[in-house]
This record gives C-alpha cells, sequence and structure tokens, in this order.
C-alpha cells in the first residue's frame, strides 16, 4: 500500500506541476501573478471537449489545437490589455492595476463559460479512461494519469532546454534577471513580456489537457483544480522550474500520504499548512533565491 | 486613440463579465437571460422596485403577479444540482400559471425572483436578505447545502418570510421550533434509518452477510450528519467500521481512498458525496476492480442527471436512497404526464430527485398561496403550516401525504424508498412492496457491476 500510495504521489506531483509552470513563468518573467490561470485551464479543458466531440480528435492530439489557441490569447491579451496597464503603472509604488486585471480575466473567463455552457459537468471518455496498469506488487495505477504525468515531465525538460539554451529563452531570464540591463543589451522588454504571458498560458493549456483526460469539465473547475497552483509557486519558488517540479511532487506526496495516514480532507489541510509555513518561515520558496 | 481604443475594449470586458457575474442575474445562463427579460419588462411598467411596491400595496394582490424567491448554487462545483432544482420549480410554476393562476387572488400570476448562494453562508444570507427587502418576495424556495439553508432559514425567521425547505435534508433543519420554515421530502435521520433497516433486512435474508462497513463523506454539515447517524445505527447492528473517510468537495483524486476500501474490503460502503466526487469515486473503483456488495449512496451525486452520462453503466448496482425516483411515477399512472411533459420541456433530460424536490416545494408555496387567498408573508406561512396534502393530489409525486409538524415543520410522512441502478437506470427496489412488476433488488449489488460481469 505504501509503494502504491508513492507512486500516485509522484505521478499526481508532476500532473500538480503542470499545473504551476504558466503562472511560475509568468511570474519569474513579469512579475504579476496570474490569477486567471485556473480559468486559462478550464477554457483547455473546453477546447479539448470541443475537439473530441466535433472533431473526434484524440485528447492528446488536442494539444495541437489547444497550446497555439492559447499560446495566440495569451501573448495578444499582453499586448492589447496588460502592457499599456504596465507602461501606466510602471512608476507606481504598489501596481494594484497589474495585479487585478488578470483576477478579471479569471471571473470573466469562468462566468462566460458559464453563460455559454452552463454548470452541465461534461467529460471525455476514451478507451483507456478506465485501464489500470500494473505498477509491480500486484498494484494498479490509472494509465491517463501515467500519461498525464509523463507529458508533466516531458513539458518541464522542454521548458528547461527553452529556458536555458534558446536564444529566446535566454532572453526572457535576462528579462526577468534586470529589464533594464537587457533592454541595453537590445532585448525588446515588452515583445519578451508578450512572449512571457502567451507562454504561460500555453503551459496552462498543458494542463488542461492533461487534467480534461480523467477529470470532469466544468466552468469552475479552473478554482478546483487551479489552487495548488499557487501551494507550488510559492513552495518551489518563484520562477524556478526545477523548484516548481519538486514542490509538486512534495504536495503530490503529502496528499497521497496524507490521505492514507489520515484521511483526504486532512491532507488539504496539510497543504495548506506547508503554504502558510513556506510563507512565514522562507518566502522566497524552497528553492528560490532570497532577495538580497 | 490608442488609449481610447484600449478604453473601449476594457470597458466592454468589464461590462460582459459584470454582466455575468452580476447577483441580481443570480444563476445560470439560462435563467440570467430570463432575468434580463423580466428586468426589460419591469422597467416598462415604471421600474421593477416601483412595480413591487405597488404590488405590496395591495395585500389581496387579485390578479396581480406574486414574486417568489428561488436561492441555489448556481455558480461553482454544486451548480448542477441548482439546475435540476429550478427546472423543477419552474415546470410547477408554468403549470400553476398556464391552469390560470392563483384563483384565490383573481388568477394572479407567479414569477419567481434568483439569487446565487455560491454554496456560502454569508451570500446566501445577503440574497435572502436582497429577494425579500429589495425584491419583495412572498416566499422563498432552496437552498441545498444544509449549511446555507440554515442561514437562509435564520434570515427567513427574522424577517417571518416562509421558506420552503428544497434538496437539504440536515437534521439541524428540523430540530427545534421552526416557524417560517417547511420540509416536504426525507431528511437525513430518515436516510440513516433506512440505510440501517436495509443492512437488517440483508442480513436477515442472508445471515452474516454484512459484517464491516465503510463510511465516505463529504466534509460538510451534510456529511458529518450522515457519517454521525451511521456511526450509530452501525454501532447498533454491531457492525464494524474498517473505513472512515472525510474527503472535500473540490478533491481531485480518489484513489488512496479506494486503495483503503481494496486493503479493508468491507461488505458495505456508505457513502455521501456530491456530484464530482461520486463520479470520481465511481470511476476509480470500476478502473481498480474494486465492489462491495453493497454501496448504498445518500441521493445526491448520483441522482444527478449528468451522473449515468458521465459514469456509463459503472455505477449499475449501486442502491440509493432517495425521496423520490421515476418509477415513483411509474405507479400513479395519472401522474404519468408530469414524468412526460418534463422530459419535453428540458430536451430529453429525466426528472431527478432534485427536480422533484423543486416542483413539490413550489406546488407547497402555491397551494398555501391559493388557501391564504393573499401574498402576505404571515398569511401564506399559517396557510402552508395547515396544509393537508393527500397522497392522491393531483401535482404530489411523493409516495406519502404532504402535512408538516407544527412545531418544527418537518413533513413527517416522509419516507425515503431506495432504489437500485440497474442498467444505468435507477429503480425503485426498496422496501421490496414498492418494487414496479419485472424489477427486484440484487444482492450482492455488484453482480449486476460491469467489472464483475467482465470477470
Amino acid at each position: 500500500m505504501y509503494y502504491e500510495t508513492l507512486i500516485l504521489g509522484l505521478v499526481m506531483g508532476c500532473i500538480y506541476t503542470a499545473t504551476a509552470l504558466g503562472v511560475n513563468i509568468i511570474y519569474g518573467i513579469m512579475k504579476i501573478v496570474n490569477w486567471a490561470s485556473g480559468s486559462l485551464l478550464m477554457i483547455s479543458m473546453f477546447i479539448v471537449y470541443g475537439a473530441t466531440t466535433l472533431l473526434h480528435m484524440n485528447p492528446y492530439l488536442t494539444l495541437l489545437i489547444a497550446i497555439p489557441v492559447m499560446f495566440t490569447f495569451g501573448y495578444f491579451f499582453q499586448h492589447i490589455v496588460i502592457r499599456p496597464l504596465y507602461l501606466r503603472e510602471r512608476a507606481d509604488s504598489n501596481p494594484v492595476g497589474l495585479l487585478l486585471v488578470t483576477a478579471g480575466l479569471g471571473i470573466a473567463l469562468e462566468n462566460i463559460m458559464l453563460m455559454i455552457f452552463q454548470s452541465t459537468p461534461r467529460s471525455i471518455s476514451m478507451p483507456i479512461s478506465l485501464t489500470y496498469v500494473d505498477i509491480g506488487f500486484g498494484r494498479k495505477l490509472s494509465l491517463v494519469k501515467i500519461i498525464g504525468a509523463g507529458i508533466a515531465l516531458v513539458t518541464v525538460a522542454l521548458l528547461w532546454f527553452y529556458m536555458n539554451r534558446t536564444y529566446s529563452g535566454k532572453a526572457l531570464r535576462a528579462t526577468s534577471q534586470d529589464r533594464e540591463a537587457a533592454q541595453l543589451m537590445g532585448i525588446n522588454v515588452l515583445k519578451s513580456y508578450n512572449v512571457a504571458f502567451g507562454l504561460g498560458c500555453a503551459l496552462c493549456a498543458i494542463a488542461g489537457v492533461i487534467f480534461a483526460t480523467f477529470y470532469t469539465i466544468t466552468p469552475a473547475v479552473g478554482t478546483t483544480i487551479g489552487s495548488k497552483a499557487f501551494i507550488i509557486l510559492v513552495l518551489g519558488g518563484k520562477g524556478s522550474i526545477g523548484g516548481c517540479l519538486l514542490a509538486g511532487l512534495i504536495i503530490g506526496l503529502v496528499e497521497a500520504f496524507g490521505g492514507l495516514f489520515f484521511d483526504s480532507y486532512m491532507s488539504q489541510i496539510f497543504c495548506f499548512a506547508i503554504f502558510v509555513l513556506v510563507l512565514y518561515f522562507k518566502p522566497s520558496g524552497l528553492f528560490g533565491k532570497s532577495r538580497v | 486613440m490608442k488609449k481610447k481604443l484600449l478604453a473601449v475594449i476594457l470597458a466592454a470586458f468589464l461590462a460582459v463579465s459584470l454582466a455575468a457575474c452580476g447577483g441580481d442575474s443570480g444563476g445560470s445562463g439560462d435563467s440570467g437571460s430570463k432575468e434580463t427579460e423580466k428586468a426589460e419588462k419591469a422597467e416598462e411598467t415604471q421600474g421593477g422596485t416601483q412595480a413591487a411596491s405597488d404590488t405590496a400595496a395591495d395585500p389581496g394582490n387579485a390578479g396581480g403577479t406574486i414574486k417568489l424567491g428561488v436561492l441555489f448554487p448556481y455558480t461553482g462545483s454544486a451548480a448542477a444540482v441548482a439546475e435540476d432544482a429550478q427546472k423543477g420549480i419552474e415546470f410547477a410554476v408554468d403549470e400553476v400559471n398556464s391552469r390560470g393562476g392563483i384563483k384565490s387572488m383573481g388568477g394572479a400570476q407567479i414569477e419567481l425572483i434568483y439569487g446565487d448562494t455560491q454554496s456560502n453562508e454569508e451570500a446566501a444570507a445577503s440574497e435572502a436578505e436582497r429577494l425579500i427587502s429589495h425584491e419583495g418576495v412572498s416566499a422563498i424556495l432552496g437552498c441545498y447545502q444544509s449549511t446555507v439553508t440554515l442561514s437562509v432559514q435564520n434570515i427567513c425567521e427574522k424577517y417571518h418570510v416562509p421558506l420552503a425547505i428544497t434538496c437539504s435534508t440536515g437534521d439541524a433543519l428540523t430540530e427545534g421550533p421552526h416557524p417560517y420554515s417547511v420540509t416536504i421530502h426525507e431528511q437525513n435521520m430518515d436516510t440513516t434509518k433506512s440505510h440501517a433497516q436495509f443492512i437488517s433486512d440483508m442480513n436477515a435474508k442472508e445471515p452474516g452477510a454484512i459484517k464491516t462497513a465503510a463510511i465516505l463523506r463529504q466534509n460538510d454539515d451534510w456529511g458529518q450528519a450522515l457519517g454521525d447517524g451511521w456511526q450509530e445505527e452501525l454501532a447498533a447492528l454491531d457492525i464494524e467500521i474498517v473505513v472512515d473517510e472525510v474527503f472535500a468537495m473540490d478533491v481531485t483524486d480518489l484513489t488512496t481512498v479506494v486503495t483503503k476500501l481494496v486493503d479493508k474490503n468491507p461488505d458495505v460502503v456508505l457513502n455521501a458525496c456530491y456530484f464530482q466526487s461520486m463520479s470520481l469515486l465511481t470511476q476509480t473503483m470500476a478502473g481498480v476492480g474494486y465492489e462491495p456488495k453493497a454501496m448504498l449512496c445518500s441521493s445526491s451525486g448520483e441522482t444527478d442527471n449528468d451522473f449515468i452520462p458521465t459514469v456509463g453503466n459503472n455505477a449499475d448496482g449501486f442502491f440509493t436512497v432517495s425521496g423520490w425516483g421515476e418509477d415513483v411515477l411509474a405507479s400513479m399512472p395519472d401522474k404519468a404526464w408530469i414524468g412526460e411533459e418534463y422530459i419535453e420541456r428540458n430536451n430529453g433530460e429525466h426528472y431527478t430527485a432534485e427536480s422533484a424536490a423543486g416542483w413539490a416545494a413550489a406546488m407547497v408555496i402555491c397551494e398555501s398561496l391559493e388557501a391564504a387567498g393573499s401574498d402576505d408573508a404571515e398569511a401564506i406561512n399559517t396557510a402552508m403550516r395547515a396544509l393537508e396534502i393527500p397522497e392522491d393530489s393531483w401535482w404530489n409525486i411523493y409516495p406519502y401525504p404532504i402535512s408538516f409538524n407544527q412545531e418544527t415543520g418537518k413533513n413527517e410522512n416522509a419516507i425515503p424508498v431506495m432504489g437500485q441502478f440497474q442498467d444505468t437506470k435507477i429503480k425503485l427496489i426498496y422496501p421490496e412492496s414498492i418494487a414496479v412488476e419485472g424489477t427486484e433488488l440484487v444482492f450482492p449489488g455488484y453482480e449486476l457491476s460491469p467489472v464483475y460481469k467482465n470477470r
């Protein structure tokens, strides 16, 4: 039972990491908390639902639709809505508008989807939906969750490669470290922000595809799933991809073993207790760098 | 120019989001648009508030409009239940209006005003106050979650406005004096007793069939009350509880819970789960291949209209305690039209226990208005508590009469029946005397599960 719980914790941890990557990238580069992350995830779940029911696509192939759609949305939302606010509030010591605009986007998206689709739960049925594979010692685990964890790990690896080995990724990192210096080196900071927000939304799309394969799709689902992204953001350290993965795994394991030794409700309490303790004792996160 | 364009875009965006989440529209998209239409109509007649105060000035309100408040969680994970209940309420009100309205008030028509509880006690109390003080409703129907309903019950008692409790089964709602609210269907206490009776009967049929039990419940007042009731009843039956699990409404994975069930292998699983967790639990159990002798549900997530489309036949064999099931109508041929018309109105969707509760609550209020002959809240309340609705009343789709305890407001006649999922439909089979011809109780329930059949 402990072995199965360990594997489950790691698998769910990888999946939770996928939900937090988008928030993490956007905060790391732009210093904006994307409160709309859950709603963006929900939108991509509906994209998956639409593509599978109308176009009869394989849910995993819908990544090819969800990622570009969400990237384009994020790119232009940043360019049209966030950028002017950023330029106006740059000199402001307390840029409330920037903080609230993503929260507004989240509320708007959820309620627009509620108006269009109502609260009727929808789900995707795949031939492998109920396939549980042997993970050793006679224990079984859901195949779609294992695939979801695999997609999350590949995403982490690709994101790390992009940020560390490509010019565009390095430009984003440079912007996050010192935007004035980056600008002096010829990097178009505002364009980098467009890319960063688009990338964050595309990462939400990947998480949406993963969740759509095993979770019910409703307009409120983003609130349910998205809450853990912020715990992982704080725990892993803002802007750290490796930290995000480790934090996701910690949350997954705490939830699984908390559920085993106590009950699943207590495990949620443990997750939030960790959130509060890290905020109190190490606000930069377990794997983030403290500000000098 | 760019700034102006941005301002226009932002203003439009804000307007759309505010229109979508505004408290006045309350409900789902459908109800929201209906509310907008109603608001437009109110404006045409010199403004909604003015019209409401005019209505209030006429105690008899002959031939006018009577406003009833409808409070449910239209947003959040419980919204699907709200939609079902609302469909039942709207069906009842349309039926009464089309039959000439409230005749004792000159054919006054009923108008529904919606509010969103957001599954939150404070929001629900504030919406109840808005409906009473601002909208001038004569009575309220709602509100699903028991803790939320309790807060609305307090507001109704404060303003002396009658409340027809709909889809809430917490015992606290009928404990002690509650002079302004009534419950029509069964409460938790009735549910746990019915489960215990079932276990006892199965053990009488097959001695020693049920020795161990698991309790799975949501962490709220409803789940807690059922959990406490089950513990008490199971102790009395000498059944050992081997798993007692609580989970949040927004749980995303129940594999650990099912792992515990596989490990302890209880004979019976008693659960109080809303739609999301019930679907997760059913799918995880089917995936892992676990099935108890009896999966006893509590008329919540598994009775949702979207449950079967979500889980298919994986719930076959499950039992559910219910105040109502479509099979009840099968034993009432003269009321079969109610089920048929409901399906026609709702694009093929079937009546659920929640829709039935909504229908009955709206009808109770309409009967009270008819008896009172006035839209005065006190008069309606007095008439409501004196109601005696026989089992064969044209609209009573419950298999029992409706009348209320004068102190608590509880319908003492309410008896929960029990159904079993057979071929993706709930067949009422317990007590076995109510089973429709051709259906029978299958125990152990897992004999009907696809996992067992495919083995």
